[in-house]
């Protein structure tokens, strides 16, 4: 027999089937709130970058007219940096409220003042806890529930009914048979979720062409990482209720507990550096460098030049106290940052043995709300922050004040950004989900024996 | 077509079915009696290669089941107590279906109505959804299956149980009609007078044994009951 005749009449069996549709309108309806609330966290951040556009161009034409006015200091074009949003940001908040997005590179300030006035959002700690209810919330957590709810029962409920005994006692193996099966829920509640999904992500200004492929895949293969489940509790499972049962205990385990007892392994094994010791202790280490500084500085006075130098040498000693109190620091910032490296190594190989984990990391990704671009924006602002320092110690050097045509011609910063919504981690994390479906379908294919016993 | 060879089955330390021999050649009916137990369903599972013997072996046309399950299965067609078939589709639908399954050729939408008029099932029932069938409805489409497949034996469990008796004397017309197209035919009943009636040979099962076999020709009523009341009474 033609398997696509068998997926043809499961076909029809689903859409006769009412649940199916009732499933689909609900994924609909909780899909299009959160491209809602991911329409809405852009808007917010969109609103906050034009504020500091407004403040960024009111800044610059202050300290230019210092600079026409020849003002004896070095006045450079300050402005905040901000890390632009992604093109398909609305998808996912992911790591984005949890990292710093706008920069502050004063070239005569410490470490900590890069992002000292503006940290990441906090917001309610309960939404922090609890994550956001974005579309990336709605693939990860709720899909599954849709997937399972259409297909837990596709075998069981046949052996149950004593449909299977008809089945088999007509000429056909039984692994062609749940293919097409699986085949048929693929295309009645995989496609039709993925189209839904993508068309709620694409209103709510998700629009990127790769952004959107990347996104295709990523939906399509969780949801065959979920048909796949749903087989193998199918073939394993007797009864419906004991298939419901499992189902939703899987899903249990793979959505929520896994990730969260993963999570606690790793913070047993690596415990997580607390930033809040390292600022406490990084302020207390700065506070007592800058007052030896300033006792040495008060106890040994710069000597008066007889020719007075255009820029003070009041800001020469400050620019080397900081670059003093840079390398006195360094170690402590060093040690830190290994250990969080460290710890975050560890939390993404972890996350290839954890598909929905990979897939929420594959969503932040094509999102552009990881955590590695936060941290590449971090990099970044603090490489313009060397620059400026390094051009405002050449002012310094020669002792002369910038022009009003230098100034105009010390670049800006734009974020580069070091991977499209294909980049390598979203391909990582689309291989990880394969290779846990294909493990799945192998388990499943070595228990077809018992699924065909009546 | 059919036939056991000193077949067993035992379920971990239970035995199920007990050295068990009989034959059922074409155009002829074989119907096992025997109380809840005997061992009569176990039997038609091991001819449809659900259950692998203990020791002995169940043959159709020569070939076992469990070394060759598709060659054995597009010569059978079973039908349990309750016809199980798909509640969205309707008749014509899951005949068309389980044809498809059966690896029929002519499934013109002709010859399958044909075949459940045949069965009984009146036009305008092929097109309703089988979950709207009574239970005789849905054993008139397994017949109707049985009809298309054009199936060299039939495997019957129970399949009379909860059917009316108008129900039950019209599908035992269909039996008969299924004999005398050639086809053998293994039916487990509790109906003894049904049996009696259409049987060629009747078997006696009690604990997994096959008692007695009776020429059905060859005793009344009255008598087979008393004999089945007699076997059913022995201790195993």
């Amino acid at each position: 027999m033609s398997g696509f005749a068998i997926a043809g009449y499961e076909v029809r069996r689903l859409v006769r089937d009412r649940a199916v549709f009732v499933l689909l309108m609900l994924l609909s309806g909780l899909s299009g709130y959160a491209a809602w609330n991911g329409a809405e966290w852009v808007q917010k951040r969109e609103a906050a970058f034009e504020l500091i556009k407004t403040e960024n161009q009111a800044g610059l034409a202050d300290r230019r007219q210092f600079v026409v006015d020849a003002y004896p200091s070095v006045l450079l074009p300050l402005t905040r940096l901000v890390l632009p949003l992604g093109a398909m940001a609305p998808l996912s908040v992911g790591q984005a409220d949890t990292y710093p997005f706008i920069a502050d590179p004063n070239p005569m300030g410490d470490y900590s003042y890069l992002f000292k006035r503006v940290w990441a959002d906090v917001g309610s700690p309960a939404v922090r806890a609890a994550g956001r209810f974005d579309l990336a919330f709605v693939i990860v957590f709720l899909l599954p529930l849709v997937i399972l709810a259409a297909a837990y029962d596709l075998w069981s409920r046949e052996r149950e009914r004593g449909v299977a005994a008809m089945v088999l006692s007509q000429p056909i193996a039984i692994g062609p048979l749940i293919a097409m099966k699986v085949l048929a829920r693929g295309l009645v509640v995989v496609l039709p979720s993925t189209v839904i999904i993508l068309a709620v992500a694409v209103w709510a200004g998700a629009r990127e062409p790769i952004g959107i492929a990347a996104l295709t895949l990523i939906v399509l293969a969780y949801g065959g990482f979920w048909l796949a489940v749903a087989v193998i509790i199918s073939f394993v499972a007797r009864r419906s209720t004991e298939a419901a049962i499992a189902a939703g205990a899987v899903w249990l385990l793979v959505v929520v507990m896994a990730p969260s007892l993963s999570l606690a392994a790793v913070d047993l094994v690596l415990p997580a550096p607390s930033d809040m010791r390292f600022s406490t202790d990084l302020k207390a280490r700065t506070d007592a460098i800058t007052k030896r500084q300033r006792r040495y500085r008060e106890a040994n006075p710069t000597p008066v030049r007889t020719l007075a130098p255009r820029i003070p040498d009041s800001l020469r000693g400050y620019y080397a106290d900081l670059v003093a109190l840079d390398g006195e620091i360094s170690p402590m910032i060093v040690a830190h940052r290994e250990a969080k490296d460290a710890r975050r190594h560890v939390l993404d190989t972890v996350r290839f043995f954890l598909p929905s984990v990979a897939v929420q990391d594959a969503l932040d990704r094509i999102a552009g709300s990881d955590a590695d671009r936060a941290l590449a924006f971090e990099t970044q602002a603090r490489a313009a922050q060397r620059e400026l320092r390094l051009l405002y110690k050449s002012y310094l050097d020669r002792d002369t004040p910038i022009t009003p045509a230098e100034y105009d011609k010390v670049p800006g910063f734009d974020f580069r950004e070091s991977g499209g919504a294909l980049q390598r981690g979203v391909l990582a994390d689309l291989a990880a989900v394969v290779i846990a479906t294909i493990l799945i379908l192998i388990a499943a294919h070595s228990l077809r024996g018992r699924a065909a016993m009546l | 077509m059919l036939s056991a060879k000193t077949l067993s089955k035992d379920y971990g330390a239970r035995r199920a079915l007990d050295d068990v021999n009989f034959t059922v050649g074409s155009g002829n009916i074989f119907c096992l009696l025997g109380a809840n137990g005997a061992g009569k369903s176990t039997t038609i599972k091991l001819f449809l290669g659900f259950l692998k013997p203990t020791s002995g072996s169940a043959e159709v046309d020569g070939l076992d089941p469990r070394q060759e399950p598709q060659a054995v299965r597009r010569r059978l067609l079973y039908i349990p107590e309750n016809v199980a078939l798909y509640d969205e589709l309707t008749g014509y639908e899951n005949l068309d279906y389980f044809a498809r399954l059966a690896g029929v050729e002519d499934r013109s939408p002709a010859r399958l109505r044909e075949s459940l008029a045949a069965a009984g099932l009146a036009a305008d029932a092929c097109d309703r959804r089988v979950g709207h069938y009574s239970k005789g409805m849905r054993q008139k489409v397994g017949i109707a299956l049985a009809i298309v497949k054009e199936a060299k034996a039939l495997l019957l469990d129970e399949p009379t149980s909860g059917l009316d008796p108008e129900a039950s004397a019209e599908f035992h017309d269909l039996l008969v009609r299924q004999r005398d197209r050639g086809a053998a035919i293994l039916m487990a009943t509790h109906d003894l007078f049904r049996a009696r009636e259409v049987a060629t040979t009747i078997g006696l099962m009690q604990a997994g044994r096959l008692r007695r076999t009776i020429d059905a020709a060859a005793i009344t009523a009255n008598d087979l009951e008393s004999l089945y009341l007699e076997e059913m009474g022995r201790r195993p």
